[in-house]
């Protein structure tokens, strides 16, 4: 018995019905529709991540709120910390993770979709819950129209109309490791890729070691190349600038580099995409490319603590031999040598990090660590209190 | 003890909503029995398929968060769910599309991908003659694109890979 087929048939009630090219199949009594839960033995297997085709949650049904309480209470007997009782109108919700880590909500029959709308005109008009109601207006301006629904494939769009190739420009060029994980860290997911305007799709890792993570993202990465030519990029990559050197602070770096930041603002008014500043100090260029350019605020963006708290992870992660994913755990303030580190709510597996054994002690490195870039001593000696990584 | 009830909903992250209307009503003949936004994210959409009367265990939800990036299938998410099926309807208009069959203890199965096509996503799983008697409660829709005779009829299955 596994911990996830322990908790299938001693918290939900579930029983093995049956096994099948590895599958073995727990379904539970009194179910209508769907009832069962396949589940494939694999102790190997990588772990998944959400995107566009996965599942969110599975959601089970409980008769009615007496019900739901007493499942929510041999799940949170269990050690699952399930969520208080949320109440999601056309049914109420709690929510917990199985001990395999997948999303499960427990939710309540009642009362249904026809609680507001004519069953007979169920799905026509867009329905908010009463607490969104005034903010009709907005949401609905926000959503995309839909049209009533096509027997496909009759309006069936090229895959590239679906998702269109987006196109990421770097200015600066000069430690690509640097850039790329910049890249990597902005879109989530990476964006690796060859400086010579190949389209990097599915290239994995990029050159910033175990920070960066597999690129899936169609982006296309377009660098050196004029200044201007950059100009018609969906997002613009602002690497530029000189490094630090190991006798100063990230702020003495800042004279020089505002000018040039300066320059850029005055040649990025007309910009119809994302600006992600890099360069450092990365807080106050942001800002200052932000007042040059007059781009609305939400357009200029700077990668803030990002790296460090991914770089925070991968040492907790390493420290205690679990996946970094598994590890939740903030730097904040100004990326830089007054950067705070989240101890109080770090969390390993979603348990904090003070629970854990000896975590707290051997999470912080005693040592520093370099990731692909440079170390730079802070002025006041302290460096970085983060993972000493530098920046 | 009493646990669960079977499934009562599953919620899946979409690509594009019109993509992800036309093929949940437009081509499996789903009802779309509510369309309302995620309301931790009231931005997107959130759209519930279901049976003609949205009755609990029949429905499929999606977020439709295109921008995400493709999901990668592994443990600690679950990548598939099965749908129950009219079996003549779908096993014959399957053969023509050269989907693959899969078994699970006699029952035949259809699998396929929604949109997008991208790594599979769900199965359009399968029923056996038993599965067509009990889901004889599901109610088929009226005034859809795809015949009743066609129509997707509720939730069958999850899939996880269980590493624990």
């Amino acid at each position: 018995m596994t911990a996830t087929t322990l908790f299938l048939t001693r918290v939900l009630g579930s029983s093995l019905l049956g096994s099948e090219d590895g599958w073995h199949r727990y379904g539970v009594a009194g179910g209508q529709s769907g009832c069962y839960v396949d589940l494939h033995d694999a102790p190997a297997a990588q772990r998944g991540a959400w995107g566009v085709g996965s599942i969110h949650h599975l959601a089970w049904r409980v008769r009615d709120d007496a019900h739901q309480e007493q499942v929510r209470s041999l799940v949170d007997a269990a050690g699952r910390r399930p969520t208080d009782v949320i109440d999601r109108f056309w049914f109420k919700s709690v929510y917990f993770l199985e001990p395999g880590g997948v999303l499960f909500e427990l939710a309540t029959d009642g009362p249904g979709f026809a609680v507001d709308e004519d069953p007979a005109h169920l799905g026509e008009a867009l329905v908010l819950p009463p607490w969104l109601e005034p903010q009709r207006d907005a949401i609905a301006a926000a959503l995309p129209s839909l049209s009533e629904p096509s027997p496909w494939p009759a309006r069936r769009s090229p895959s590239n109309e679906t998702t269109p190739m987006t196109t990421v420009g770097i200015v600066g060029v000069g430690s690509v490791g640097g850039q790329r994980g910049s890249v990597h860290a902005a879109f989530g997911r990476g964006a690796g890729g060859d400086p010579a305007r190949r389209p990097c799709r599915g290239r994995g890792g990029g050159g910033n070691g175990p920070c960066g993570r597999r690129a899936v993202l169609p982006v296309r990465v377009r660098a050196q190349l004029p200044f201007e030519e950059l100009l018609d990029t969906d997002a613009l990559v602002i690497a530029a600038g000189r490094n630090g050197r190991p006798d100063e602070s990230r702020l003495d770096l800042l004279r020089d580099n505002a000018r040039l930041m300066r320059d850029f603002g005055a040649r990025l008014r007309s910009y119809k995409g994302i600006v992600i500043m890099v360069t450092n100090p990365v807080d106050v260029l942001t800002l200052v490319l932000a007042r040059e350019s007059g781009l609305p605020l939400h357009r200029v963006l700077g990668t803030g603590t990002m790296l460090d708290s991914a770089r925070l992870r991968q040492t907790i992660g390493q420290s205690l031999q679990v996946d970094p994913r598994s590890v939740h755990a903030h730097v904040v303030g100004e990326h830089g040598d007054s950067e705070v580190v989240l101890w109080s709510t770090a969390q390993v597996a979603g348990v904090p990090i003070r629970r854990w054994p000896d975590g707290r002690r051997k999470a912080r490195p005693g040592r520093p660590r370099r990731c692909g870039l440079p170390l730079t001593r802070s002025s006041s000696g302290r460096g970085s209190p983060t993972t000493r990584s530098g920046w | 003890m009493e646990g669960v009830n079977g499934l009562h909903h599953v919620t899946a992250i979409a690509g594009p909503p019109q993509e992800n209307l036309d093929f949940y009503a437009g081509v499996l003949g789903m009802r779309l029995v509510k369309k309302s936004v995620n309301q931790d994210d009231p931005g997107t959409y959130h759209l519930f398929y279901a049976d003609a009367v949205g009755q609990p265990g029949s429905d499929l939800t999606f977020f439709p968060w295109s921008q995400l990036a493709p999901s990668r299938p592994g443990h600690g998410l679950s990548s598939e769910v099965s749908l129950s099926v009219p079996p003549t309807a779908w096993i014959t208009g399957a053969s023509a599309r050269k989907l693959r069959h899969r078994g699970f203890r006699g029952r035949v199965s259809v699998r396929g991908a929604g949109p997008p096509a991208r790594r599979s996503s769900w199965i359009a799983g399968g029923a056996g003659r038993e599965r067509v008697r009990d889901a004889a409660h599901v109610r088929a829709v009226g005034r859809q694109p795809v015949p009743v005779g066609r129509q997707i009829r509720g939730l069958e299955s999850a899939r996880m890979v269980d590493a624990t």
